[in-house]
């Protein structure tokens, strides 16, 4: 076949521009700007941190306000056990959710899979049918539920199981709880695709071959799902982890998470440079998995070539 | 399970179901499954016995597979029984069964290798792993795959896939192999050829296979019996020479082999060995061998004459004998072994009949529109009342 009639010396890196360009505006300026903003230190002036760069201020100007950068940010996120704390409880109730996810995923996404094929569609729609409400307002109405006089605390005292209202709202229950249903569509989803595409005949071959259902499962529809859940995981579990919603309604006010605290910073106390030192660990932190899950899907891709 | 058992122990040295006092291996009684409106499995009764092999044929859609699957363990029985060594299999789970099945897709684990595949029920008995490498080698060496031990399955060609599948199936020593449609994804270049392999490899182990095919040249030529399906109802039960000489019912003859029907009525006294009858296609009548049921006279029914069986002589013989037609040649297939003449007869039916290229017969003067007589005798003429 021939190629289309432009020369191939040119064509092709003005083809690749147009994404480098969209990238370069909409992620790279952002995150630079964001990178020096972490850099400086707060102020009492609009905008609230120093030093600002100005290009027509001259060089010694420029050489002095670069000589005022400092990452005494960083340090006081590394030492002040506060943004540790709120950290590790992040990565604590974000890889929980995940987990929670993954157990209510996989059966979820196996039993859509074996319905019969005129029904999938209508059930697919059903997983994604919550997005159709705001999202905050169905984390709201979660307070309804768990509050006090709220519903849950009604359901099991007509049950009789409990005399006195349990505490839901505002713990780390709730928290848990909140996320595991904001994302339940996106574990289901890809968990879905991965497990639909699988030969339901080696699942049986499995069974022929003397595996009960769980070793099945095991031994044959988890490993081959992997990709699925890898990235069912990935999409629950960053945004998870800097979640601020959930947490603000639904957590109390002790279990403090890296993004709300990331908002507070920015919103409450003024102080940008500490929240953008935040929010560039946190890009740093979620980096080493993402780099890592995309090479090893390279690798599968190239040995199923 | 006895693993320790080498290959070859079976070795038979008659067709069992020719044996009035051998046992059945498997027993299945009335047999019914239904899938809404559908009976896939109607009424299905038949003995399997060790050691050999049963091929199921039929066109698809007939429940051959369904009743595979059912003897797997995949489909319930919605009424009857599968017993096997007289026990009633209905309780167990496919993994309870020592029955294995080699699927039509094969169904690879894609992320085992192909000792991993073929060693995958060997693990689930908690063998030794130097007990299951040891078994792993024996298998492949059985079905001629040596060397592919650390080959992923998607780095294997249609034939070797078939091998692996066929080993990992034969594994665990079960005492019914179950095969689906075991050549359907070969090219027609190797088929025959595997074919063989697989009624020697049969031989060798002692197993039982049941193979699921609706391919009749292959059911005749692996098979020790064949169990043909139309509808869900199992029509014939018998050995290949059986079904082709002696099919049960037009429907078997049209599907097993080609053949010529000529609807005829029974005529005079059909208690001698022979039987006329009368075909308006044919002015001299037709004479047939008696078949085993009782016939009346006047009773409608088909005479079955295979093509081989049609001997074709150019020009038109003067009397008009029994079992002589006339009519013209409307189409020559040479098939390399055989030449296949369409003979139009002057009742408005066509003929098939081949002969054999054997070098003295060809080239005798038979081009298309030439006029020619076709004769064959009573003993190849079968009469089929259903």
């Amino acid at each position: 076949m021939k190629r289309a009639a432009c020369p191939p010396g040119w064509s092709r890196p003005l083809v690749a521009a147009i994404p480098a360009l969209w990238l370069a505006a909409l992620f790279l300026a952002p995150f630079a700007i964001v990178a020096k903003l972490s850099l400086s230190s707060p102020a009492t002036a609009q905008p609230p941190y120093t030093p600002v760069f100005d290009l027509f201020a001259g060089l010694v100007r420029l050489r002095a306000d670069i000589a005022a950068l400092t990452l005494a940010n960083f340090t006081t996120i590394v030492t002040d056990t506060l943004y540790v704390d709120a950290l590790l409880s992040s990565l604590r109730l974000a890889g929980v959710a995940t987990l929670v996810l993954l157990l209510i995923g996989y059966p979820a996404a196996m039993a859509l899979s074996r319905l019969p094929e005129r029904w999938k569609p209508l059930c697919l729609a059903l997983v994604i049918l919550p997005f159709w409400t705001s999202f905050l307002i169905r984390i709201y109405a979660w307070i309804g539920i768990l509050r006090p006089e709220g519903y849950l605390n009604g359901l099991l005292r007509w049950l009789g199981l409990i005399d006195e209202p349990v505490l839901f709202l505002n713990t780390d229950f709730a928290i848990l709880l909140g996320l595991v249903y904001a994302y339940l569509p996106f574990m289901v989803l890809p968990l879905f695709a991965a497990v639909d595409r699988l030969d339901p005949s080696l699942a049986e071959a499995a069974g022929d071959l003397g595996c009960p259902p769980w070793k099945t499962f095991w031994l044959v529809t988890l490993p081959l799902s992997l990709p699925g859940a890898g990235a069912g995981a990935l999409l629950v579990f960053i945004p998870s982890l800097g979640e601020i919603i959930v947490p603000d309604l639904l957590g109390g006010s002790d279990t403090l998470m890296i993004g709300r605290t990331l908002w507070l910073e920015f919103f409450s106390n003024r102080d940008w440079p500490l929240a953008s030192a935040l929010a560039i660990l946190l890009l740093l932190l979620l980096l080493p998995p993402i780099i890592l899950w995309r090479r090893l899907e390279t690798r599968r891709w190239s040995a199923a070539a | 399970m006895d693993c320790e058992r080498p290959f070859g122990a079976g070795r038979r040295t008659l067709v069992p179901s020719a044996d009035p006092a051998a046992r059945p291996l498997i027993r299945i009684r009335n047999v019914e499954r239904r899938f809404g409106a559908v009976t896939a499995v109607d009424n299905v009764s038949l003995d399997l016995f060790s050691a050999e092999m049963f091929c199921l044929l039929g066109p698809s859609g007939c429940g051959k597979t369904t009743l595979l699957r059912m003897l797997a363990g995949f489909e319930p029985a919605d009424s009857g029984s599968i017993l096997l060594d007289d026990v009633d299999q209905a309780g167990f789970a496919p993994h309870q069964r020592q029955m294995n099945m080699m699927f039509q897709s094969y169904a690879l684990f894609p992320h085992l290798t192909v000792a991993g595949n073929i060693g995958f029920g060997l693990k689930q008995q908690g063998l030794a792993r130097a007990i299951i490498r040891a078994r792993v080698a024996e298998l492949m060496a059985l079905v001629q795959i040596d060397g592919l031990a650390d080959r992923k399955p998607h780095q294997l060609s249609g034939g070797q896939k078939q091998r692996v599948a066929l080993a990992r199936a034969l594994a665990r020593q079960p005492k019914v192999l179950l095969l689906d449609e075991p050549m359907a994804a070969l090219d027609a270049r190797i088929r025959s050829e595997t074919q063989r392999e697989l009624k020697q490899i049969q031989h060798r182990t002692g197993t039982t296979f049941v193979v699921v095919t609706h391919d009749q040249t292959e059911a005749m030529a692996m098979a020790d019996r064949i169990g043909v399906m139309q509808g869900g109802r199992l029509v014939q039960v018998g050995t290949p020479a059986d079904i082709y000489e002696r099919p049960a019912s037009r429907e078997v003859a049209r599907f097993v082999g080609n053949i010529n029907l000529f609807e005829a009525i029974v005529e005079g006294d059909p208690a001698a060995g022979e039987v006329a009858l009368a075909c308006p296609l044919i002015p001299g009548g037709l004479a047939a061998t008696r078949p085993a049921g009782p016939l009346a006279p006047g009773q409608p029914v088909a005479v079955a004459v295979r093509p081989e069986r049609m001997q074709v002589l150019p020009g038109r013989l003067a009397q008009a004998g029994t079992n002589v037609a006339h009519g013209t040649i409307s189409a020559i297939s040479y098939l390399g072994d055989l030449t296949v003449y369409s003979v139009a007869l002057a009742g408005g039916m066509t003929l098939s009949a081949s002969v054999v290229n054997d070098g003295r017969r060809t080239g005798q003067g038979l081009g298309r529109d030439t006029e020619v007589t076709v004769r064959f005798d009573p003993h190849s003429a079968m009469v089929l009342t259903v």
